[in-house]
């Protein structure tokens, strides 16, 4: 998958060449800062990306009820009946999820009655159950409850139940609690845990957050310059980083129970996606660079259990 | 130890509701006695909403409080003004968590430097000359002097708000949030940053954030705010690792660790529902609502003073006394 995105300073190659799978009931985490373009390749999956952004090449094979289909092929009316009812989406900000006019339970009923059709009144009784699902106390007061009504985990919760109304088989949550306090997101994320194994779903996790990578995914993908750079099952990533980025990544984060020494960060910033240095993106801040190689040549991302992209390892 | 700030009986009660006739009050801070002793780092801990920016900006006058008291290095600054107001401007200074805001979009690096210079009317005879070696302090080159904020990257950005702040050679800073805003690879080159500026300069640290890693990182103590109080004072390794207050306690087990063999074996405290409406705390404690550990005829009724129960470590809990 390639998406560029065409503004008046320049192309900026956001995702590039990026190829991942997720299998069936597994946490899948995407990692990566600011501009990783983690967010950009969640979002094309069902061709979520607005101009003037454009899926420039790739194909989304999804498979459901023994056949395969190409996400990016189907004609939009097609891909609207898996978007949000198969495919559904969480994202970072609430607030924004959910339309100020109407109720939370007007907004969880017209979700489910999008798909399955019918009257919105009537899915409302539904709209309290699934408010009760996501332990939202109170459920048959709080769906009479407009969302400036309701505290940021409140929402979140709303908006979560929203995205399961449908039973989804995916459920992509993008930085789902970055707006949340601590003990909000424990809350949160025991949620998502709980929600999995009721309802089977796969689950593609967005974080910027090592601390949450560790806690919640099964297999983590570090995205960087908009280019994957390692893949790896959790416990394997975090106790044999291989990617000059990820290990870097991984001592700049603190430990807030374990104390450490001096943080290392990780010199420079991240790169400019119009003009992408040529060869490893990583190359201009990796302290391992190999001098006539990693400038020149893009290194592939390898085909093992432990992907990396790195011509250290080859 | 010498204390550099001191509160006493500081609170701040925001009117909510009716210009006139309020429905009630918002008490952001209530009633707290804060110690902040010179040369240390003070991590201030809490979720939204527990009153711990409100605390920051009390202290450095920038809201007036409804009553108590403020003392900045032994004076009393509580109605300071006129010359006495400027002179402490000059000495506490703040940094906000959002670089791409505090600084002016329309002013050079130079631009927004000199005016504070020319602000605190600073004896300083080549303000460009002075200003370009400053830079260096914080990890900028003098050749960036002449450009605007939009030309420097997040991290950048946070580095100027910061010399700005310093070049009044100032003795305390209030550290609000300093790199939220900020990707992990750049916030520990400004912590690292911020950490040798202040054994270099001799600096005092209020550092508010509710980024627990963060604020354990850098601090020598650490209070955890919870509705407008402070629940829980003490070393920063005792506070994470023997924390006293329930609700510490429930916020060190939920903190995300990045390991996943430990994340895995750990309990989590998950606890009910969410603080309550700062407009009408609930009676006595607090946290009583949430508590697992709530103590009937009691939690809900008295409040629990702020008592040391061990040496230097401060818990207002009912459990304790």
């Amino acid at each position: 998958m390639t998406v560029y995105f065409y503004t008046y300073a320049g192309v900026v190659k956001a995702v590039e060449n990026v190829s991942f799978e997720l299998y069936k009931g597994e946490v899948l985490a995407i990692v990566g800062e600011t501009g990783s373009g983690k967010s950009v390749t969640t979002r094309a999956i069902t061709k979520l990306i607005q101009p003037p952004g454009k899926i420039v090449s790739g194909s989304v094979i999804y498979r459901r009820d023994g056949e395969e289909v190409d996400l990016l092929k189907l004609p939009e009316e097609e891909l609207r009946k898996i978007r949000g009812a198969e495919i559904a989406y969480v994202f970072q900000d609430p607030s924004s999820a959910l339309d100020p006019l109407y109720t939370i339970g007007y907004q969880i009923a017209e979700a489910v009655a999008a798909h399955r059709g019918g009257k919105i009144k009537q899915y409302l009784s539904e709209a309290v159950n699934l408010l009760r699902n996501v332990l939202i106390p109170d459920p048959e007061s709080r769906v009479r409850a407009f969302p400036h009504q309701l505290s940021g985990g409140m929402k979140q919760r709303s908006v979560i139940a929203m995205a399961i109304s449908n039973r989804p088989r995916i459920l992509i949550a993008d930085e789902p609690t970055t707006a949340v306090d601590v003990t909000v997101q424990a809350q949160i994320l025991h949620l998502f845990k709980q929600l999995k194994e009721q309802l089977g779903m796969s689950i593609i996790f967005i974080t910027h957050n090592m601390g949450l990578v560790a806690e919640f995914a099964d297999r983590v993908i570090v995205m960087y310059g908009g280019k994957i750079v390692e893949e790896a099952p959790v416990m394997e990533l975090f106790q044999n980083p291989r990617h000059p980025y990820t290990q870097g990544l991984l001592r700049a984060v603190i430990n807030p129970i374990t104390p450490q020494g001096r943080l290392e960060p990780v010199p420079g910033t991240i790169p400019n996606l119009i003009n992408p240095p040529p060869g490893c993106r990583f190359h201009p801040r990796c302290p391992y660079v190999i001098k006539g190689k990693c400038e020149k040549e893009e290194p592939p991302l390898g085909n093992d259990n432990h992907k990396v992209a790195c011509w250290l390892y080859t | 130890m010498r204390s550099l700030v001191k509160t006493e009986k500081l609170s701040k009660y925001f009117p909510v509701g009716g210009l006139l006739r309020p429905r009630g009050y918002v008490k952001a801070v209530d009633n707290v006695d804060l110690e902040i002793y010179e040369g240390e780092t003070l991590g201030l801990v809490g979720e939204t909403g527990s009153g711990k920016t409100t605390l920051g900006r009390l202290i450095l006058k920038l809201i007036e409080p409804t009553s108590g008291r403020i003392y900045f290095d032994g004076e009393d600054i509580t109605r300071a003004s006129g010359s006495r107001l400027r002179e402490f401007r000059r000495r506490a200074q703040i940094i906000f968590q959002d670089p791409y805001m505090s600084l002016n979009p329309r002013l050079t690096v130079y631009q927004t430097l000199l005016e504070v210079i020319k602000v605190h009317r600073l004896p300083i005879p080549d303000p460009e000359d002075y200003i370009g070696k400053m830079l260096e302090l914080v990890g900028l080159e003098r050749g960036q002097l002449h450009r605007y904020p939009h030309e420097f990257s997040g991290g950048q950005r946070q580095r100027i708000a910061i010399l700005r702040a310093l070049i009044l050679e100032p003795k305390f800073l209030v550290l609000d949030e300093p790199t939220s805003a900020l990707d992990v690879s750049v916030q520990a080159q400004i912590l690292n940053m911020l950490k040798d500026l202040q054994k270099r300069l001799n600096l005092t640290y209020l550092f508010i954030s509710h980024d627990i890693g963060a604020v354990r990182y850098m601090s020598d103590r650490i209070a955890v705010m919870y509705m407008g109080k402070i629940v829980e004072l003490g070393p920063a390794d005792a506070v994470i690792k023997e924390p006293l207050h329930p609700y510490t306690q429930a916020l060190i087990s939920a903190l995300p660790i990045p390991d996943p063999k430990l994340a895995r074996e750990r309990k989590v405290i998950l606890l009910q529902g969410e603080p309550s409406s700062p407009i009408n705390p609930p009676p006595g404690c607090r946290f009583h609502p949430r508590c697992p550990y709530v103590i009937k005829g009691k939690c809900e009724k008295e409040e629990p003073p702020l008592l040391e129960v061990r040496r230097g470590h401060y818990v207002a809990c009912h459990l304790y006394s």
